[in-house]
């Protein structure tokens, strides 16, 4: 659903931000990019989201190329943000009505916007609620709603439980858990070594613009994920041939 | 897992792609009008125009009930004033013809109260362009009155840039662009939909004021509109909103090109300024210096010295060849001339035959010589007249850099209020002087008796044969007759009257044309450039 082959992004300024990515999410999997900051996690949910062109290889979704068929790829995209940001005077309805329109689902009624709502665990007050009252927390929610409500096969989370309290982040994992069990292909990019263990299926340590590892679940039954990338991060241990999956 | 998907759209794509794409089109524009409508700045900035349209309405239908009401007073003067008139030397001596308020000068005054509305001429002088006192040329910038096209001008058009500085900038700096950009939404369409939703908020402002106004201007007895001014409203209407379309696609490009929504408002303040403001002042400047005219003073003491060489000539010419005949002052009644020595006579009610010779043989040799100075004159003023129309046209030309000023030329030019209005009145009163004279040549009354006397030729008697009569006691008396009050007017019913009509509206169209048509290129090419613009930005926050 999500892949990725020898990806790449050098900025103009002569900065490669990403060196020759692959990683390929299956529906029903959830992919966690860990790493540092530059390490160029968002760059590749930006090359994804044809935000930023690659200078070389193909960002693939459902087999479609994102550069040469950006809006026939983004049909099948979800996008939640590190921190997102919605129409502060519309209502938490009146946003999720707007963005799912613009994914094409323009024949909802009110209960399908409740029933999303409630699914992400907003209070009922909130659903007719203006934005700009809203906490972090309870904006993330909403910008899944707004993911959920796409009904996209392939999410792609920035930094999505960045800034949220315990509680919420928990709320918010298990959202995502839910996601997983519809088939939804989801390559979620974090700091959270803890959050990403938790959740994801398989992960992928970046550094520098490079993929330096890559564990399934179950290799890190018997592998210390904390220890691996404080060690990569440190520089430690050689960079693993790009391609390697469990 | 979910089934496989073809990379290919499906056949029934391409059939669903233009409905798609409006659907999604009507979905940014109402959002984007959602936006601006729950915003703070279009609560207040449609408080003020709705205040300031009613406002400057009611002030300029008042201005215009009086200048309507004065125009009334001074036509009606104008002929009474003919229907005094005794012999057609005062017909000759002094004409005025008047020029009606334009019916829309309360939506914009223009240039309508510029030069007053009065064009005097005499068989001696021609109508001039009333530039009164100042040495500026008047032709160059009409003075701001607070009518409906300035506030438009000012008002609407800083609240556009206010609306569009951060179209894209502020979608960008909020997150919101990144996440509507993430789905299927074609740039266009979200450019499209952000311009439609912020021209359709722009124009509710501007037709709740317009209708506003024009129901303070339908309510005044004085306005009465015709089908023409109404399609010439509509125009204006439409010109308007091309204007306000030119501002606001001028704020979405800075805004697609500024990284902050900030700094977009900063340089559109920049260009509000400049461009709006000081800009017809410094096109006026640029145009002096490129296309000066002669200081006022130096014109004016040309036509003064053709008029004191006019005057000295044939005084000097009357005292060496035309002495006055002996004469007895008791023979003569109501004379009235332009110098006591002079054969130039304005009015005599009665006279001895050599003194009436003698009046006809002055009148004959200068009067036709009087009009001849005048030609020269009028030719003195109609150069100094095309200097400064040059120089307004190169100003006007430069002035269409800014779309204000474009906006401001074709929006007075179809409400009739455009410099072009009065020197078309001025160029009607001229021809109608040329009417006048040439009726008074028909009717004998420019170079004869006529001119100055009601008596018949065949009653002109001898100064002798009038002695004779004054030792008959009450003859003489009965011989000259009554005095100049008793005399009936003279019967001018064929007249030619004078009829000032504004331009027919096609005439007004073909003359905004190439405003009105820089106003479409430049909507055109903004549209272009924020389309190209928007294809290379960042749609990233902080992007």
């Amino acid at each position: 659903m999500i892949e990725a082959k020898n990806l790449s992004k050098r900025y103009e300024d002569g900065v490669l931000a990403l060196d020759a990515l692959n990683l390929k999410v299956e529906p029903g999997e959830i992919y966690s990019l860990l790493g540092a900051n530059g390490a160029g996690k968002t760059t590749t949910i930006n090359l994804f989201l044809d935000f930023i062109e690659p200078t070389a290889g193909q960002a693939l979704i459902n087999d479609i190329d994102v550069t040469k068929h950006p809006l026939e790829a983004k049909k099948y995209v979800a996008y939640v943000s590190e921190n997102v940001m919605l129409y502060a005077s519309f209502t938490a309805r009146q946003n999720l009505d707007f963005f799912a329109r613009l994914a094409g689902k323009c024949d909802l009624k009110k209960e399908d916007h409740y029933r999303v709502m409630r699914e992400v665990g907003l209070p009922e007050k909130a659903f007719d609620q203006r934005v700009k009252e809203f906490s972090k927390g309870m904006r993330q929610k909403l910008g899944i709603a707004i993911a959920m409500i796409k009904d996209a096969p392939a999410l792609f989370l920035d930094e999505p439980t960045s800034g949220l309290d315990p509680k919420a982040a928990a709320e918010f994992c298990e959202t995502l858990i839910d996601l997983r069990k519809r088939g939804k292909a989801i390559l979620m990019s974090t700091h959270d070594i803890f959050r990403a263990k938790d959740l994801a299926d398989r992960i992928g340590i970046m550094k520098e613009g490079r993929k330096v590892m890559e564990r399934t679940r179950e290799e890190l039954t018997y592998e210390n994920l904390e220890h691996l990338y404080l060690d990569y991060m440190r520089g430690g241990i050689g960079a693993e041939p790009q391609g390697v999956s469990a | 897992m979910s089934p496989k998907l073809s990379n290919r759209p499906p056949k029934h794509a391409n059939a669903n792609f233009w409905r798609t794409e409006k659907a999604m089109l009507w979905t940014i524009t109402k959002k984007q009008l959602l936006v601006n409508l729950l915003s703070y700045r279009f609560v207040v900035g449609f408080v003020l125009c709705q205040v300031l349209f009613v406002l400057a309405t009611v002030i300029l239908v008042r201005d215009y009930e009086e200048r309507v009401k004065a125009h009334g007073e001074a036509v009606s003067r104008e002929s009474k004033k003919l229907d005094e008139v005794k012999v057609y030397s005062d017909l000759a001596r002094g004409m005025s013809v008047y020029k009606p308020p334009a019916r829309l000068s309360p939506i914009c005054m223009g240039f309508d109260k510029t030069f007053g509305n009065q064009a005097a001429f005499a068989y001696s002088r021609a109508p001039e362009l009333e530039v009164g006192r100042q040495e500026k040329n008047a032709l160059l910038v009409a003075l701001r009155s607070l009518d409906l096209v300035t506030v438009i001008q000012l008002v609407l058009g800083l609240l556009v840039l206010l609306f569009a500085h951060d179209a894209v900038s502020g979608e960008r700096e909020r997150g919101t662009l990144a996440l509507s950009m993430s789905g299927p939404l074609p740039r266009h369409i979200f450019l499209l939909g952000q311009y439609l939703g912020g021209m359709l908020t722009i124009s509710a402002v501007f037709l709740v004021g317009i209708f506003f106004a024009l129901l303070v201007m339908i309510r005044s007895a004085s306005v009465q509109l015709g089908g023409s001014d109404w399609l010439r409203l509509g125009l204006i209407i439409l010109v308007s909103l091309v204007y306000l379309s030119a501002l606001y696609l001028l704020g979405v490009v800075t805004s697609i090109l500024s990284k902050r929504s900030a700094t977009a408002l900063v340089i559109l303040l920049f260009f509000w300024i400049v461009f709006i403001v000081i800009f017809p002042n410094l096109t006026s400047a640029v145009a002096s210096k490129i296309k000066p005219v002669p200081a006022r003073g130096l014109v004016a003491q040309q036509t003064a010295n053709l008029r004191r060489e006019f005057w000295t000539g044939i005084d000097q010419n009357a005292r060496k060849t035309l002495p006055r005949p002996a004469h007895k002052w008791e023979f003569i009644a109501g004379r009235y001339v332009y110098g006591g020595d002079l054969p130039y006579p304005i009015r005599l009610g009665y006279a001895p035959r050599e003194i009436m010779e003698w009046e006809l043989e002055g009148l004959q040799r200068f009067l036709p010589l009087e009009i001849e100075y005048a030609n020269r004159m009028h030719e003195v003023q109609a150069g100094y007249e095309r200097q400064l129309h040059e120089q307004a046209a190169t100003a006007r030309f430069l002035a269409r850099i800014s779309p204000a000023w474009s906006y401001f030329n074709a929006v007075s030019g179809l409400a009739g209020t455009d410099a072009e209005a009065y020197t078309t009145f001025l160029a009607k009163a001229r021809n109608y002087r040329l009417q006048v004279l040439n009726y008074l040549s028909s009717k004998d009354g420019l170079v004869s008796y006529r001119y100055f006397t009601r008596l018949e030729p065949s009653r002109f008697r001898t100064t002798a044969e009038l002695e004779l009569l004054q030792k008959q006691g009450d003859r003489l008396k009965q011989e000259m007759g009554k005095d100049w009050d008793s005399v009936p007017p003279l019967d001018l019913r064929d007249l030619p009257t004078f009829d000032h009509a504004p331009a027919p509206v096609a005439t007004a169209v073909a003359g905004v044309l190439p405003d009105v048509v820089l106003l479409v290129f430049l909507n055109l090419a903004l549209f272009l450039a924020a389309h190209v613009c928007f294809l290379r930005t960042d749609v990233r926050a902080g992007g």
